[in-house]
C-alpha cells in the first residue's frame, strides 16, 4: 500500500471541491451560531396574577383556613387597614424576659440597638415560654406586624415561630413563620482542592438582630400577612422548633410598590450612564439559604473558566428554586445615575413558561415591573434585561458607592394555580374515597354501579372541576411564551379526562386509575404539575450594570467552543482526581464508597482539621468487589469507608481485617453508637468494623387519609395493624410492609423484625445450628405469612413511595430513602404525612412493646495488610467522632442542600443533624431498638431459607411448621459445612463452639471495658 | 520518508501479522481464563486469601454434597436449554425463511426488528418484562387479566416458584432470534434460485418439500452455526432469572441456572474455587452438546 498513490489519486479538482465544502460547512455553522438570538427581552405581565385572590379555590385539607381564605374574608367584609403604627417594647410585652441581670444572652442584649433602658429587656422564646402582648388600638382592623429577632439556632434548620391571636391560629400559615437569616461563606476566596479544582467554601449564619414584617416565607403572597385584630386581643408568639430571642414588636404601615413612572417622577431626570460592569454570580455577599450553591458551567465565555480545572461560576438552578430563597450582591457604583440591569441566565425547568424573581435594590423593590420579574424558558444561556411594557429596558437609579441587589425567588404568580390544584386534588381524593367506600374498593368493569343515585352531585362536580382547570389554563397564558404551552399539557389532558369521566359516571369505580389512583390519573397529573409550580428554578452566571451599549454574547462562538471541548477531552485523561489506582505507600490510603461530592468534602475536612501526622489520601472505591480482589493482589488500601455492612465480617473471618477491639481507645469511641449496630461486625471475640451510616425503618402515615377514615391512633403493635386492616381494605386501601418490596429473596431487613420482636433467635447457643424452629420464631414467621395469606396485604409493591403519594397505601413501614423522597420530592404532601415508630409486639413481662428492626447501612474497616495500624485507627476514630460527623453533615447540607442528609451512625452526631426535630425524635427512639442479624459462617443460608419458607407457606400453601422444618434441615447442613472452612467442624464433627454475637454480648463488652 | 514507510508496509505485508491480533486476543481472553479456571477448580480459593490446592475435592463435593445443584440447578438448566435451544432455533429458521420471501426494504426493516431483542437482551430487556409481569395490580399482564375479570387478585408471576421458569422460557424465546437468525437469513438468500426450478422439474410439489430438499441442504453451514450458537447461548444464559425475580438465588431456586449458581458461589459465598469447578463442568457440558449437534447436522466428509 502506497500512501502517496492514495493522495495523488485525487485530482486537483476534487481536492479543491473538498476544501470548499469543508470551509462552507464551517462557516454555515458559524453563521447559525452568530444569528441565534442571544437575548430575550420580552416582558411578561405578572402583576395581574400575584395579588389576585378572586378565583382562588381553597384546599380545606388543613382544618384551619389558609391565608388566601382569610384574604377573601377580608375582602368580603371590607376590613380596613388600621394605619396604626406603634412599637411594643419590653414593658408592655410578657414573656421570659432577659435583662442585664440575666446570666445568658448578654451579647445579644448589648448588641440590640433599640435597647436603652436598663429595666428593659428582650425575650427568650422557648418551649416553655410564649411572648405575648395585648393589642391596644380601638378599631377592628387589619395590621402588619413587625418583629425584631435574634436567631440562636446554628444548624441548617430554619427558625420558625407561630403567631396566635387569643390562643388561636388566625390562619394555617401563621403556625410556621420562618425568621430568615443570611448565610455567608466562611472564607472569602475559593480554595482549590488537591487536584486544583475549586471548592465551594462552607457557609455560616450571620448572627445579629434583624427585623421582619411577618410574611409568607415561600413568597406565595407578595405582601406581608395582614392580621385582623380588635382591641385587647392577646397576640402571642410561640416556639416551633428552635429557641429565638425576640425584641420589640411593632405595627407598621407599608407603601405600595410604585409604578415605573411614579418611580421616575421621584428621581432627578438624567440619562443612562455609559458603562459596562460585569458581576459574576459567585460574588454574592449573602444568601438566605445555604442550600443555594454554585456549579461549574463549562463555557469559555464565562467570567470564571479554566480549560482543565473546574471553576465555580454559576448558581445551580436546582438549588435555587424554592420561594423566598434570595441572593444578595454588592456592587460598587462609581457615579450616581441611571443604569440598566441585565442577567445572563438559564431557566431549564418550566417549558414555555416563566419562573420569577423579585428584584430588590438596597432592600426595596423599586417599581412594579421588578416585582415577580419573569425569566422565560431557555436551554442555552441568554441575556435578559430588566424590561417593562413594550419590551423596553428599564433604568434603575443607583447612588455612588456600594449598592445591594437582591434576587428573591417567588411563587406568587403561580399561587392561584397551586391553590386550585390543591383544591382539586383534595376534592378528587375525597370523592374517590367515598366511592371506594361504597364499592368496597371494587373495580369490576362489568358490574353495574349506581353512582348517580348515591352521589348525585358527582357528575356536576366533575364538570365543574374541568371548567376550573380550563379557567386556570387561560389565566396562566400571560406568563407563557406560547399559546399552547407544553408545560401545561397536563391541565388540558386532565380537564378532558374529567369531562369524559363525567359522561360515564356510573363506570367511575372501574376507571379509578384514570381518576385518582396511579401514575396517569388526573390526580397524579395535577400533582406532578403542582410540584413543578413549586420549583422556581433559575441559573445565573452574571449580571451586568450597563448603559446603551450591546452586551457580551452569552456563549463563546462555535470555533472556540469546539477547540476548548477538544482540549478538555484530551486533558480528561491526565487529570483524574480521587482515582484508586494512584496510591502512595507512605500515605494513609483510604477507599471511600460514597459519591464524589461527599469525598471532596471529606478530603477538604481532612486537609483542614485532621491532626494526625500521616497524610491521608482518599480515593473513590470503584466497586466493592475490587476491594475483595485488591487484598490478594496486595493493592488493598489501609482503610475502607462506606462498605456494605456485611463485608467487614467476610474479611474478618478470612484474616483480612483488623480487630478494632485491640485498640485501647475502642470502648471510648464506641460509646456514641447503638450497640445493636455492631452486631454485623462481630466475629468471635473481635469487632471488625465501625458503623458509618445507619438506616431506620419506621411507620409513615398519611394524616389526611387517616383523619378522613377516622383512624385516630397510629397502630403500635401488629395486633393494632391487623385491627385497622378491615377498615382500610373496605376503602380499597392497604398497609405496606417491606416484605412486599423485595420480589425475589426476602432479605433479613424484611424478615428480622418478625423474628426478634417475638423473642426468637436465629441460631442455637453453640452457633452450630439455626434456631428458627423454636416456638417464638415460628409465631413470628406465621404472622409474617398470615399478613399475606389471611389479611391480604399486597404481595408485591413496586414503590411504596408512589403508592403513598397516590394514597392507595396510606400507611406502611419505610426507611431513610422514603423519608428523603417524602421530604424533598413530595411537595404536594407537605404537612400531610407523619412518622411513627415501627410496629412491634407487646411484651407482657416488661409491659413494653418490642419494636426491633434492622438498621444496617454502611460501615468502615481497617484492612489487615496495613502498615499503619495505629494511624489507621486514629484516623477512623477521628472520622467517626461526634464533632467531625456533625461538621461533615452540616457542610454536606450547607454545600449541597437539605437532600444531602447524612445519617451518621454516631448517635450523638445524628441527634445534632439537620433533620426536623419531630422526625429526629422518632428515629432516635427507633434506634433504641436498632438491631441486625448476627453473622456466623453460613448465615446466608438461614436468610435464604427463611425467605424460601415464606414462599412455601404463601405460594405453595405448605403448613408453616413443615416449611420451617425443611428450612432448618437445609440451613443446618450448610452451617456445619461452612464451619469446616474456618476450622469449627471437621467432616460434620463439631470441634469447638462458635460464639454467636448478640446485643447483650456487645453491651457486656462495653461495660466490662469501661 | 515515504520510502521508509513503504518498507515498513512491505514488512507488515506478511500473513503472520494478519493472524497475530486474533491469536493475541484469543490467548489473552480465551486461553488464559480457561486455563486459570481449570487450575482454580482444584483449589480452595475464597478470593480474599491465596488459593490452596485441594485436589478434586470441589468436584467430589459438587457431585455428592451440592443438593441444590443436583435437585434444582442441573434440571433447570437442562429443561431451559432443551426448550429454549431447539424451539428458539426453529423459530429463528422460520422467521428467516418467511422474511426471505419479502422484498429487500421491508425485509431489512423487519430483520432489524426481529433481531433487536437479542441485542438488548439481559437486564434492559428484563426491566421491560418485569413491568409486564409485575406482581401488583399495575403490572400490564395483571392489569389486563384483572380487567377481563379472569382473576380477582394479581398473580405473583415473578415471586411464585411455579411461574418463574415458564416466564424465563417465554422471555428467552422472544429474544432467541439472534445472530444465528441473521446467518440463516443470509444462507436462505444465497441459495441458488435455479436449484428450486430444477427441484420442481424433478417433482417436488410444495414449499415444505422445498425447505426439506433444497433450502436446508443448501445452507448447511449456516444451520450448524445457528445450532451451535443456540446451544451455547442457552447454557450460558443466567441473567434472565435473576433479573426477573430480582435476586440471586431465585425464590426456592425455581429459576436457578448453572451460571447463577457459579455467581452465587463465587461472589456470594466466597468460594471461588468451587465456582471455578462448576464453570469447568459447564464448559464440558457445552462442549459435549455442541459436539452432539455437530454430529446431527455436520458435513459427513
Amino acid at each position: 500500500m502506497k500512501i502517496n498513490t492514495f493522495l495523488s489519486s485525487k485530482t486537483f479538482k476534487s481536492k479543491t471541491i473538498w476544501v470548499i465544502v469543508f470551509v462552507l460547512g464551517i462557516s454555515l455553522l458559524a453563521i447559525i451560531d452568530a444569528v441565534t438570538p442571544s437575548s430575550i427581552q420580552t416582558y411578561f405581565d405578572t402583576q395581574s396574577l400575584i395579588r389576585n385572590y378572586q378565583y382562588s379555590a381553597l384546599p380545606s385539607v388543613y382544618g384551619i383556613p389558609t391565608y388566601t381564605e382569610q384574604q377573601k374574608i377580608y375582602q368580603a367584609f371590607d376590613y380596613p387597614f388600621s394605619g396604626y403604627t406603634d412599637t411594643y417594647t419590653a414593658s408592655s410585652i410578657t414573656g421570659n424576659k432577659i435583662t442585664s441581670q440575666s446570666s445568658l444572652y448578654q451579647d445579644a442584649l448589648v448588641s440590640y440597638d433599640s435597647f436603652t433602658d436598663l429595666n428593659d429587656g428582650i425575650f427568650l422564646l422557648d418551649q416553655a415560654n410564649d411572648v405575648s402582648f395585648n393589642f391596644d388600638f380601638p378599631y377592628r382592623s387589619l395590621n402588619y406586624i413587625s418583629v425584631d429577632y435574634y436567631v440562636l439556632e446554628e444548624g441548617v434548620e430554619d427558625t420558625k415561630i407561630s403567631l396566635l391571636i387569643n390562643h388561636q391560629l388566625p390562619f394555617y400559615e401563621s403556625q410556621n413563620i420562618v425568621l430568615p437569616v443570611d448565610w455567608q461563606f466562611t472564607q472569602e476566596t475559593f480554595a482549590l482542592d488537591r487536584y486544583e479544582n475549586e471548592l465551594q467554601p462552607a457557609s455560616s449564619k450571620l448572627f445579629g438582630w434583624r427585623n421582619i414584617v411577618l410574611k409568607d416565607h415561600r413568597q406565595l403572597h407578595p405582601d406581608p400577612y395582614a392580621y385582623l385584630l380588635s382591641e385587647d386581643d392577646e397576640v402571642s408568639l410561640q416556639f416551633v422548633n428552635a429557641k429565638v430571642l425576640i425584641g420589640n414588636i411593632s405595627f407598621v404601615e407599608l407603601d405600595a410598590v410604585p409604578t415605573y413612572n411614579d418611580y421616575l417622577a421621584t428621581l432627578p431626570s438624567a440619562n443612562v450612564e455609559d458603562t459596562l460592569q460585569l458581576v459574576s454570580a459567585r460574588s454574592f455577599s449573602t444568601r438566605s439559604d445555604s442550600s443555594i450553591r454554585l456549579r461549574t458551567e463549562q463555557d469559555p465565555s464565562n467570567m470564571y473558566y479554566d480549560t482543565q480545572f473546574l471553576r465555580l461560576n454559576t448558581i445551580f438552578g436546582d438549588s435555587w428554586e424554592k420561594g423566598g430563597q434570595s441572593i444578595t450582591y454588592p456592587i460598587d457604583i462609581p457615579k450616581t445615575g441611571f443604569y440598566h440591569l441585565s442577567f445572563k441566565y438559564r431557566q431549564y425547568l418550566l417549558n414555555e413558561m416563566t419562573t420569577h424573581r423579585n428584584i430588590y435594590i438596597n432592600g426595596e423593590i423599586p417599581f412594579k415591573e421588578a416585582e415577580a420579574f419573569s425569566f422565560p424558558h431557555t436551554m442555552q444561556f441568554k441575556n435578559r434585561s430588566l424590561v417593562g411594557q413594550n419590551n423596553q429596558p428599564l433604568k434603575v437609579y443607583l447612588e455612588q458607592g456600594t449598592n445591594y441587589i437582591t434576587l428573591e425567588a417567588t411563587h406568587a404568580p403561580y399561587r392561584q394555580a397551586i391553590e386550585t390544584i390543591q383544591f382539586l386534588m383534595n376534592q378528587i381524593q375525597a370523592l374517590s374515597l367515598a366511592i371506594k367506600r361504597y364499592t368496597a374498593g371494587g373495580s369490576d368493569l362489568y358490574r353495574d354501579w349506581d353512582i348517580e343515585t348515591f352521589f348525585p352531585t358527582a357528575k356536576d362536580d366533575l364538570l365543574m372541576w374541568a371548567a376550573m382547570i380550563d379557567t386556570l389554563y387561560e389565566s396562566l397564558l400571560p406568563i407563557s411564551t406560547s399559546r399552547n404551552p407544553s408545560q401545561l399539557a397536563n391541565l388540558r389532558v386532565g380537564a378532558n379526562r374529567l369531562k369524559s369521566l363525567s359522561g360515564q359516571i356510573n363506570k367511575l369505580p372501574s376507571l379509578m386509575v384514570q381518576f385518582s389512583d396511579g401514575d396517569s390519573s388526573v390526580n397524579q397529573m395535577l400533582g406532578s404539575l403542582l410540584q413543578q409550580f413549586f420549583r422556581a428554578s433559575l441559573e445565573i452566571e452574571r449580571f451586568m450594570i450597563h448603559g446603551q451599549q450591546s452586551l457580551p454574547r452569552p456563549s463563546a462562538n462555535f470555533l472556540v467552543t469546539s477547540y476548548e471541548g477538544g482540549a478538555r477531552l484530551i486533558l480528561s485523561f491526565i487529570n483524574n482526581p480521587y482515582s484508586a489506582s494512584a496510591m502512595k505507600e507512605e500515605d494513609l490510603n483510604v477507599w471511600v464508597n460514597h459519591p464524589r461530592q461527599y469525598i471532596e468534602i471529606m478530603q477538604a475536612l481532612i486537609d483542614q482539621f485532621y491532626p494526625g501526622d500521616r497524610r491521608v489520601t482518599l480515593s473513590q472505591m470503584p466497586d466493592e468487589n475490587k476491594l475483595i480482589l485488591s487484598n490478594i493482589s496486595g493493592q488493598s488500601p489501609d482503610v475502607a469507608i462506606g462498605v456494605n455492612h456485611w463485608i467487614p465480617y467476610e474479611f474478618a473471618a478470612r484474616d483480612a481485617a483488623l480487630d478494632l477491639r485491640s485498640f485501647d481507645s475502642f470502648t471510648e469511641v464506641v460509646q456514641d453508637f447503638s450497640p445493636g449496630a455492631f452486631i454485623p461486625y462481630v466475629f468471635e471475640e473481635g469487632v471488625y468494623g465501625l458503623p458509618g451510616t445507619q438506616n431506620f425503618w419506621v411507620t409513615y402515615y398519611r394524616k389526611d387519609i387517616m383523619n378522613s377514615l377516622g383512624i385516630e391512633q397510629v397502630p403500635q403493635t401488629w395486633d393494632e395493624v391487623i385491627g385497622i386492616l378491615p377498615l382500610l381494605q373496605s376503602y380499597g386501601l392497604n398497609y405496606f410492609v417491606p416484605l412486599s418490596q423485595y420480589s425475589g429473596l426476602k432479605p433479613f431487613v424484611a424478615t428480622l423484625p418478625f423474628i426478634y420482636q417475638f423473642g426468637g433467635q436465629l441460631y442455637g447457643d453453640d452457633g452450630m445450628s439455626t434456631a428458627i424452629n423454636d416456638e417464638k420464631t415460628l409465631e413470628g414467621i406465621t404472622l409474617m405469612a398470615e399478613l399475606f395469606t389471611l389479611y391480604n396485604i399486597p404481595k408485591f409493591v413496586a414503590s411504596f413511595y408512589n403508592n403513598f403519594r397516590y394514597g392507595t397505601l396510606p400507611i406502611g413501614i419505610g426507611d431513610l430513602g422514603t423519608y428523603l423522597l417524602l421530604s424533598s420530592a413530595a411537595t404536594e404532601l407537605d404537612g400531610l404525612w407523619g412518622m411513627d415508630l415501627h410496629p412491634g409486639v407487646y411484651n407482657e413481662q416488661t409491659q413494653t412493646i418490642d419494636r426491633d428492626a434492622a438498621s444496617g447501612a454502611q460501615g468502615s474497616m481497617i484492612l489487615a495488610d496495613t502498615n499503619h495500624r495505629e494511624e489507621s485507627w486514629d484516623f477512623l476514630s477521628w472520622w467517626m467522632s461526634e464533632e467531625i460527623q456533625v461538621m461533615f453533615g452540616e457542610i454536606l447540607q450547607t454545600t449541597y442542600g437539605k437532600t444531602y442528609f447524612w445519617n451518621s451512625a454516631n448517635v450523638n452526631a445524628f441527634a445534632r443533624s439537620g433533620m426536623p426535630q419531630e422526625y429526629k425524635n422518632v428515629v432516635l427512639a427507633q434506634w433504641e431498638y436498632a438491631t441486625e442479624a448476627s453473622r456466623i459462617p453460613g448465615t446466608y443460608m438461614v436468610e435464604r431459607e427463611i425467605s424460601n419458607a415464606w414462599t412455601n407457606i404463601v405460594f405453595n400453601g405448605i403448613n408453616p411448621r413443615q416449611a420451617i422444618d425443611e428450612a432448618v434441615r437445609i440451613s443446618n447442613r450448610e452451617i456445619i459445612y461452612k464451619m469446616a472452612e474456618f476450622g469449627y467442624t471437621d467432616r460434620g464433627v463439631i470441634l469447638k463452639p462458635y460464639i454467636v454475637p448478640t446485643k447483650e454480648t456487645i453491651q457486656r463488652w462495653l461495660v466490662a471495658h469501661a | 520518508m515515504l520510502k521508509l514507510m513503504d518498507r515498513l508496509f512491505d514488512r507488515m505485508n506478511r500473513p503472520a501479522w494478519f493472524v497475530f491480533p486474533y491469536w493475541f486476543m484469543f490467548f489473552v481472553f480465551i486461553v488464559v481464563p480457561v486455563v486459570a479456571a481449570v487450575v482454580l477448580s482444584f483449589t480452595f480459593f475464597n478470593s480474599i486469601q491465596l488459593p490452596q490446592f485441594i485436589g478434586i475435592r470441589n468436584y467430589v463435593e459438587l457431585i455428592t454434597l451440592d443438593i441444590v445443584f443436583m435437585r434444582n440447578v442441573l434440571p433447570n438448566t437442562l429443561r431451559f436449554a432443551f426448550i429454549v435451544g431447539p424451539v428458539g432455533y426453529a423459530l429463528s429458521f422460520m422467521v428467516a425463511w418467511m422474511l426471505s420471501h419479502l422484498p429487500k426494504t421491508p425485509r431489512t426493516i423487519l430483520a432489524i426488528i426481529f433481531y433487536s431483542p437479542s441485542l438488548t437482551a439481559g437486564i434492559a430487556m428484563a426491566a421491560m418484562w418485569r413491568i409486564i409481569f409485575s406482581g401488583d395490580a399495575q403490572g400490564y399482564l395483571n392489569a389486563i387479566l384483572l380487567d377481563w375479570g379472569l382473576i380477582i387478585e394479581p398473580i405473583q408471576f415473578l415471586q411464585s416458584p411455579d411461574m418463574l421458569m415458564t416466564i424465563m422460557i417465554v422471555v428467552s424465546l422472544w429474544s432467541s432470534i439472534g445472530v444465528g437468525f441473521l446467518a440463516m437469513l443470509a444462507g436462505i438468500l444465497n441459495v441458488d434460485r435455479t436449484l428450486y426450478e430444477a427441484a420442481y422439474i424433478d417433482g417436488i410439489k410444495n414449499w415444505f418439500q422445498e425447505i426439506i430438499y433444497v433450502t436446508i441442504p443448501a445452507m448447511k453451514p449456516q444451520m450448524i452455526f445457528g445450532a451451535v450458537m443456540a446451544v451455547v447461548g442457552t447454557f450460558q444464559a443466567g441473567a434472565i432469572g435473576v433479573a426477573l425475580s430480582g435476586s440471586n438465588p431465585t425464590p426456592n431456586n425455581a429459576g436457578q441456572l448453572i451460571v447463577n449458581h457459579i455467581e452465587d458461589f463465587g461472589f456470594g459465598r466466597f468460594s471461588m474455587g468451587y465456582a471455578a469447578a462448576i464453570s469447568v463442568i459447564l464448559l464440558l457440558l457445552v462442549y459435549a452438546i455442541s459436539k452432539v449437534t455437530w454430529k446431527f447436522l455436520g458435513e459427513k466428509d
